[in-house]
Formats: C-alpha cells, structure tokens, sequence
C-alpha cells in the first residue's frame, strides 16, 4: 500500500474528461478493473447488472473509484469482490446522497479523501505509514455520515431544549399541583 | 365552585370525596376561592408515592439515610441520561473522590434546565409552583405530581413525630394554608394521598372574604388538624386575634425566630413545628420535638453535605457552611451537589426523639421582612414579588423601604432591555405604577438597574426604614 495522499490524489484527477457519463456502461467499466486486477475476463464480476443505475452522480461516484483500482501503480493489494459490491449498492447511494454533486468528491482534497478512506474500511485496507486506530480515528473524523449523525443528534437536541423551554413557559402559566405547605 | 367531579385536577377523586369538599366550598362563610388546583395524582402516581412512603418508613425505623457510598447509585443513574450530570461528571474518578464532582447552583437551573432535564423523562406531567420567594431571584423549578405527593407522607411523618395522627377520611380537614397577601390564590381540593382528606389554602386578608366574620366561621367550619403557612401568616392570624386551635402549627418559607415559635405555640395552644423545604427539592428538614433548634433530615433519599465557602471542602459536625444535597426524587431536577444557599451545621448519631437521622441547625435563614404603608398598613413583600416576578425582562430584584413614603427597587435586567432605553422606560411606568398601587397614596418608588446577577442568593426584601425607626425608638 501507498500513503492516502497518492490515492486521494487519483480521486482528485479522475479522467472525466474521457467519459461520456450519461453512456458509460459500468458493468464494462468494472470488468476492465477487474481484468486488469485478476485477468478473469469471462464472466461479470458481480452478481448483478449496475447497467440500470440512471443517477449521473452515482455513476460518476463508480467511475471514480474504477479509477482508483484500476491503477496498476496502486499496490492495493486483493480484496473479496462480494464485500466490495455490497459497499458499491449500500454505501455509495449513501454517499451520493449526502453529497450529492459528484464533482465535489474531485475537487474537495478532504471528500477526496474521505471517499478514500471510506472504501479502504470497507475492504480492511490500512495505507501505508498508518496504524489501524490512526485510520480509524481520521476516518472518523472526515465521515460524512458521521458528521450528518452528530449534526443530527444537535439537532435533536436542540429541539428537546426548544421543547422544554416551551413547556416551562406553558407549565408557569397553568395550574399547579395542591401541596400542605409552600416555600 | 364546580358540582361536578373534578377528575381531571384530581384524577382519583370519589363522588363521596367531592361531596364532602362541597360542604366547604359552597359554605356561606368561605373565602371567594379563586382557582381550582388538585392534586394530579393518579394510579401511577399513587403507586410510586406508597412505594417511597414505604421506603421513608423503613429508612427512619433502621436509620438509613444518605451517606457519600449510598448516593453513589443514584448519580449512575443520571450519568448517561442527564448532559448536565455526563459534563459534571467527565473525567473524574467521582467514584472514588465524591467531593471532587463540581457543584450544581441557583444559576445552573436558571441557565441550564435543558441539559439538566434527563433525556429520557416524558415532559407530558411537568408542573411548576411558584415559589414565595425571598431570594429575588426566581427559580422555574419543574416537578412532578408524583414528587409533589411524595410531601403528603413527608409532611404527615413530620406531624406524627409530634403525636398527631392524619386522619384520611373525606369528612376531616387535614391542612389550611394560610396566607397574608393581597393577591394569592385560593382554593380548596382533596388529596387522594390522604384518603379524600380536605385541604384549603386560604388568604387571611379581609380581600379575600365577604364579610370580615367569615375567616373565623370558615375555620371552625372546616376544622383542620394543622395550620401551614410561614410565620409572617401566623403572625398576623394572631394580630387579628383568630381563635384555633389546631393540632400543630406547620410553619415553613421563612425563619422562625425562637420567640415567635414560643408565641405562636403559647397562642394557639398546640407544637409548633419548624419545616426546611425548598421548591427545586422538596421537604428537607424538621425540627426536632426535643430540641426545636435542630431540624431531623427527613426524606431517605437526599444527601446532605455542609461546605466550607471559603475552601469547598465538606466540613466536619460543629461548622457552620453552605447546605449542599444530592439526591432527591423530582425526576426534572436530580440534584448533584446542589448549592442550597442556606447555612447551617449538621450533626450525626442517636437523638432522645427517636429520629436517628441527622440534624440540621439552620443559621440565618430568609427572615421575614414586613413593608408598611404611610396609613400604618403592612404589605405582604411576597406581593411585591408577585408584580416583578410576571415580568420576564426582570432577572434579580430586591426592594427596600427606605422611608415611610420611599423604596428603592434595584434590579438585574435582560441584557437587550438593558440597551434599550425607550423599552426600558415604557416596562419601568408600568411596574411602577403596579408598586406604587400596592405601597398605598403618596409612594415613592425609585429604580436602579445595576443589581448584580451573580448566582448568589441575595436578600430579596430590606426594610432600613423600620430598622431606623426601632433604633431611634430605643435611643
């Protein structure tokens, strides 16, 4: 493995400009990697067609990281292609959906990276100069879903607070409860 | 006052229960009531209230009250439920070193309700009563029905000490409450707590009744077991010569002054039982049938330190500090290290009365301070409390008569009113022309707007006029 600025730097100078996306087949695109990385050529390397993916922004998300392995300079070493295709049709509309303009992916160092890091995780895969807890901690840090989780729970509880507020306000103006004595 | 079962104020309520507490309400002598207020219990609330009153009991009879290890359960609790308890708590060994968790004051409930209030608790039953309040410094203190049950056995634990007996039937009257305002509210209910048992909280100013005969006649109509109220009402009750003679006297809010207990007993022929109680935690402390100066800890589930102020550490038995408690059952508020503001001394081991809990000798309590009008009348200060207290611009007051026609309003206002002169002036007229009302013809009410707001209790109510007076008198 190399240092996560190579591989954050391939996302970043994905070719778009030789890819036509609203006709790219990524079925053809993954079986070139594919190819490239195992020599199987006869048969499609996952169970399902992705033909059927219209979203632009998901194929562009697809073609960027076809990019990243099928560089042959990458030294990203095998990984099970059953776990990589359940990160292809799970994580990556998530993804999609929170950052929702490919382009962002290639042209924000930190998505760059983020992107990254987010399949590395998935496949097990630890840069180079890393440790595993360095990985995780920086993962942790750039995750987009991560960050969508703590705005969230902010926002929860910022809500919970606006309601208790309300509720004093509205609680000091009706009735108490009857008590013996006052204080 | 409704005929109808008012099950939605008091949920368990019996038609023989209203029956009986309409022989009050419609009686030609009572009061012109002017709220209707239950007691909010229902089963759930019942059940939790016989389980802790289960629990008092068995603490007292083994003397198990709080200490530093027992309390230790209830922080766990809070500590992945309440933000306030998981900040407080961050990064100390609590476990080991109880006095390092920080303390939890006035201001943290002021500031930081929302982070106090655990996460979980369903904010559907919140209640809040308002606080006489001799501090100037208002406390929206949110409680539970059940946390407010929880001062029926309480209260009727305090008076058993003293060899009354509740009665809990919907024929007796157990409490009235008696008060000296101008403007209060007055009611009369049942508290399923007490089997249907009556109480009443009645205002004795001849504005509340009418015809001035009335407060006489009701009381003996309604013939109660005890009288609450704070000593300011009892004292006046006896100013205005009301014949009764209850069971006890429960008096709380304010000081009790040896010399008025002694009066008020002589008076009305019965003990006169002092009570420590605060609105954010409920009952705290009774004072003991042998030795009245001391007050028993009275709830199991509250723990009790004395701070030193000056080095915050605890102190031992025969220093006087700051009351701090940790504990308690309002599911609202858990208090962690609570800073009462109160001082006092605390002593441990057996006493002649029979309560081995420990006891509190409260120092300098909220005394009692009196406004009078140029015609000679008294003004309830709890009055004025009321007008600033509606307002929400105002943070802290306090107000000082400082001549027979003057008084001096200091306030920490809102800093965005604070800004704003022409608001500020507009908020100013209305106030005082509310307080001017209330002082009588000819008041002078001055304003000044740099009251410090520092999470100190201050005293709320000052009358120099009166102290100049008395001193003049004796000289």
């Amino acid at each position: 493995m190399l240092e996560i600025r190579y591989y954050s730097k391939q996302v970043l100078n994905t070719p778009f400009h030789q890819v036509d996306l609203a006709s790219v087949s990524l079925d053809a695109l993954w079986f070139d990697v594919f190819f490239l990385r195992l020599g199987q050529g006869k048969t499609s390397p996952f169970p399902k067609s992705l033909d059927s993916i219209s979203n632009l922004h998901l194929k562009a998300l697809h073609v960027i990281l076809a990019n990243l392995l099928y560089d042959k300079d990458s030294q990203i070493p095998e990984f099970p292609k059953e776990t990589f295709f359940n990160y292809l049709t799970n994580t990556l509309p998530k993804l999609c959906e929170i950052v929702p303009d490919y382009t962002t992916w290639t042209t924000d160092a930190e998505r760059a990276e983020e992107l990254v890091r987010s399949v590395f995780h998935t496949l097990n895969l630890t840069p180079k100069n890393e440790t595993k807890e360095y990985f995780n901690d920086r993962y942790r840090s750039i995750d987009s879903r991560e960050r969508i989780r703590i705005l969230d729970e902010t926002k929860k509880a910022q809500e919970r607070a606006k309601e208790i507020l309300r509720q004093l306000k509205q609680k000091e103006e009706e009735e108490a409860a009857s008590k013996y004595n006052r204080e | 006052m409704s005929k109808v079962l008012d099950r939605n104020r008091t949920p368990l309520m019996k038609e023989e229960w209203n029956l009986e507490l309409e022989k009050i309400t419609e009686s030609p002598y009572a009061p012109m009531w002017n709220a209707k207020i239950g007691d909010r219990i229902g089963e759930e609330e019942f059940l939790f209230v016989t389980s802790f009153q289960k629990d008092l009991l068995y603490a007292k009879e083994h003397s198990l009250y709080q200490t530093k290890d027992t309390i230790l359960s209830f922080i766990e609790s809070y500590q992945n439920t309440s933000d306030f308890f998981k900040k407080q708590l961050q990064g100390i060994p609590w476990k080991q070193n109880f006095e390092l968790i920080p303390f939890m004051n006035r201001d943290d409930l002021q500031s930081k309700i929302t982070e106090i209030i655990p996460r979980d608790v369903n904010l559907n039953k919140m209640v809040i009563n308002p606080t006489s309040g001799t501090t100037g410094k208002p406390i929206l203190a949110p409680n539970h029905p059940k946390a407010i049950g929880c001062y029926v056995p309480l209260i009727e634990y305090s008076v058993e000490r003293f060899g009354i007996r509740p009665r809990h039937s919907p024929k007796s009257t157990f409490a009235i409450q008696l008060c000296y305002q101008e403007n209060t509210i007055v009611y009369a209910t049942c508290h399923s707590l007490a089997g249907g048992s009556k109480f009443a909280k009645i205002n004795i100013h001849p504005n509340s009744w009418k015809k001035p005969s009335d407060l006489q006649n009701f009381l003996t109509l309604s013939f109660p077991q005890i009288l609450t109220g704070d000593p300011y009402a009892f004292e006046t009750a006896m100013q205005m010569g009301i014949h009764y003679k209850p069971e006890a006297i429960h008096s709380t809010a304010l000081e009790l002054t040896p010399a008025l207990r002694t009066r008020l007993s002589k008076y009305f022929q019965c003990p006169v039982i002092n009570f420590y109680s605060l609105n954010e935690t409920g009952p705290i402390a009774y004072s003991c049938p042998n030795e009245p100066e001391w007050m028993h800890l009275l709830p199991h589930d509250l723990y009790v330190e004395v701070i030193s102020n000056e080095t915050g550490n605890p102190l031992p038995t025969g220093n006087v500090g700051e009351i701090v408690l940790t504990g308690g059952r309002n599911p609202y508020i858990p208090l962690l290290r609570y800073q009462t503001g109160d001082h006092g001394e605390i002593q441990y081991g057996k006493c002649v009365c029979g309560d081995h809990f420990p006891r509190l000798r409260l120092l300098s309590g909220r005394k009692p301070v009196y406004f009078q009008k140029q015609n000679g009348e008294t003004v309830n200060p709890i009055d004025v409390a009321r007008i600033l207290r509606k307002n929400p611009i105002i943070y802290q007051f306090q107000v000082e008569q400082t001549n027979a026609n003057e008084w001096v309003c200091r306030l920490s206002l809102e800093e965005t009113i604070l800004g704003n002169e022409s608001i500020w002036e507009k908020e100013k007229k209305a106030i005082q022309v509310e307080l001017t009302t209330l002082f009588g013809e000819g008041s002078i009410v001055h304003f000044h707007t740099d009251f410090p707001l520092d999470g100190k209790k201050q005293i709320a109510f000052l009358n120099s006029y009166q102290t100049k007076t008395e001193f003049e008198d004796k000289s």
